[in-house]
């Protein structure tokens, strides 16, 4: 059980370093105008759904910190949409769901966590907030779920409930 | 004291939650008020060594040095050779005029790409260059083809720049054929967008768009790009312009930031 916990974080910290480098070089090429996916946010959805809730919001937390260093916007901006994201997955998991309504929910997330940061980050942009949704919101949340999905398919067998 | 403990343990998830939410709120209040952040540092320089390791190609036979030798002179040539051209154009128009001020050169320093901020709001670039070697915010980057951006974050070793297909990109530009002043701004896809240059205006495709000079950021006659498309059927009073960065943003390996600028390319 011991040998389990420990195993598991140590997953966590190797997908988190994966999902950034990914972020950091392959998004930029597969970018559609001004529209990008985010995998680190499947990837905070996925830890939730399959570790629960506080390695969710803890790793949320701690990856937006590091999100945010590297971008002008003021840190914490991202932390606080990833930590509720992470939190509400691992909520998820406890309702044991099928991977259909698996999905629907991750699709539910990953708009959420756009309605939640740009509703924070409009206060630093000239933007409102409806322009915003329509703008960056929907495009990404699509986006992002569409290679979600495709993830899911390739990686299918390591997303067994643990 | 234990039951209130485990009270408390009963709802931890949600603690954790409300502490990370606090620190949160705590970090953005802060950091908005002082964007100095010790976590940059080592999130650059974390990500130049991952970009060492992995993306680039050692220089095992010291090509490398030769390289930035050569693009730095490729870029100075280039400046060179835009400005010759701009001063023919420029010597026909001025014929009269006297006094003209001999133009003053800027120093560059080279700067390697470390990668793409991996940020969806901000299209920009992470430099290895910082305060240590003189970065400033709002300095100027450029390479030989033309205009890159500007530095808006810096700290020792490294920098941010945004780059003009960022959505709150504004350069003050000039077409180089006509004079005609514009704005230069992101057209949310891969060209840009020259604004406010009114219908009654001669532009043409294939008009080279400069920097204008009219800006304490960027030097004048630094190429931008090219206008691709040019449409006078809307309602306003402005053209719509479409203009081809020259700069190549998607294979960026190394720039070039701008010190000691005084107002026009040498």
């Amino acid at each position: 059980m011991y040998l389990d916990k420990k195993y598991q974080n140590v997953r966590i910290l190797i997908l988190s370093l994966i999902a950034f480098i990914l972020q950091l070089y392959f998004v930029p090429l597969i970018e559609i105008s001004i529209w990008r996916p985010d995998i680190i946010l499947l990837l905070i959805i996925y830890i939730g759904f399959y570790y629960g809730a506080i390695p969710g919001t803890l790793t949320g937390f701690i990856i937006g910190i590091f999100q945010d260093a590297m971008s002008p916007i003021p840190v914490g901006m991202t932390s606080l949409a990833n930590c509720v994201i992470g939190f509400s997955a691992g909520q998820v998991k406890q309702f044991k769901l099928a991977l259909n309504a698996k999905v629907v929910a991750a699709l539910v997330l990953i708009l959420g966590h756009g309605l939640i940061f740009y509703l924070v980050y409009r206060y630093k942009s000239e933007a409102t907030y409806v322009h915003l949704i329509f703008s960056r919101v929907f495009p990404n949340t699509i986006y992002t779920f569409i290679l979600g999905l495709i993830f899911s398919i390739f990686f299918s067998s390591s997303m067994e409930e643990k | 004291m234990i039951k209130f403990l485990n009270f408390i343990g009963g709802f931890r998830d949600a603690l954790l939650l409300a502490i990370c939410l606090f620190l949160s709120f705590v970090l953005i209040i802060y950091y908005d008020h002082d964007p100095g952040n010790p976590l940059r540092p080592i999130v650059y320089n974390s990500v130049g060594l991952m970009s060492g390791y992995f993306f680039k190609i050692d220089s095992y036979f010291e090509l490398k040095p030769e390289l930035i030798r050569l693009r730095r002179q490729n870029v100075d040539l280039a400046s060179k050779n835009m400005q010759l051209q701009d001063a023919y154009l420029e010597n026909i128009r001025l014929r009269k005029l006297l006094d003209f001020k001999e133009r003053s050169s800027f120093k560059l320093i080279a700067a390697e790409v470390l990668g793409f901020n991996p940020h969806p709001i901000f299209n920009g670039l992470i430099l290895n260059e910082g305060s240590r070697r003189g970065i400033k915010k709002r300095d100027a980057v450029l390479t030989a083809e033309g205009l890159v951006g500007q530095i808006v974050q810096v700290d020792e070793d490294n920098c941010i720049c945004q780059i003009l297909l960022d959505r709150n990109s504004r350069i003050s530009s000039q077409i180089q054929r006509s004079r005609e002043l514009g704005v230069i701004a992101w057209d949310g896809g891969v060209h840009l967008k020259l604004l406010y240059v009114a219908k009654t205006i001669d532009v043409l495709v294939g008009d080279v768009v400069l920097t204008s000079g009219y800006s304490k950021i960027f030097p004048g006659n630094l190429k931008i790009g090219v206008v691709v498309e040019v449409s006078k059927d809307n309602e306003g009073l402005f053209q719509d312009i479409v203009v081809q960065p020259s700069v190549n943003f998607n294979r960026l390996e190394e720039v070039f930031i701008v010190k000691e600028a005084s107002g026009n390319v040498p």
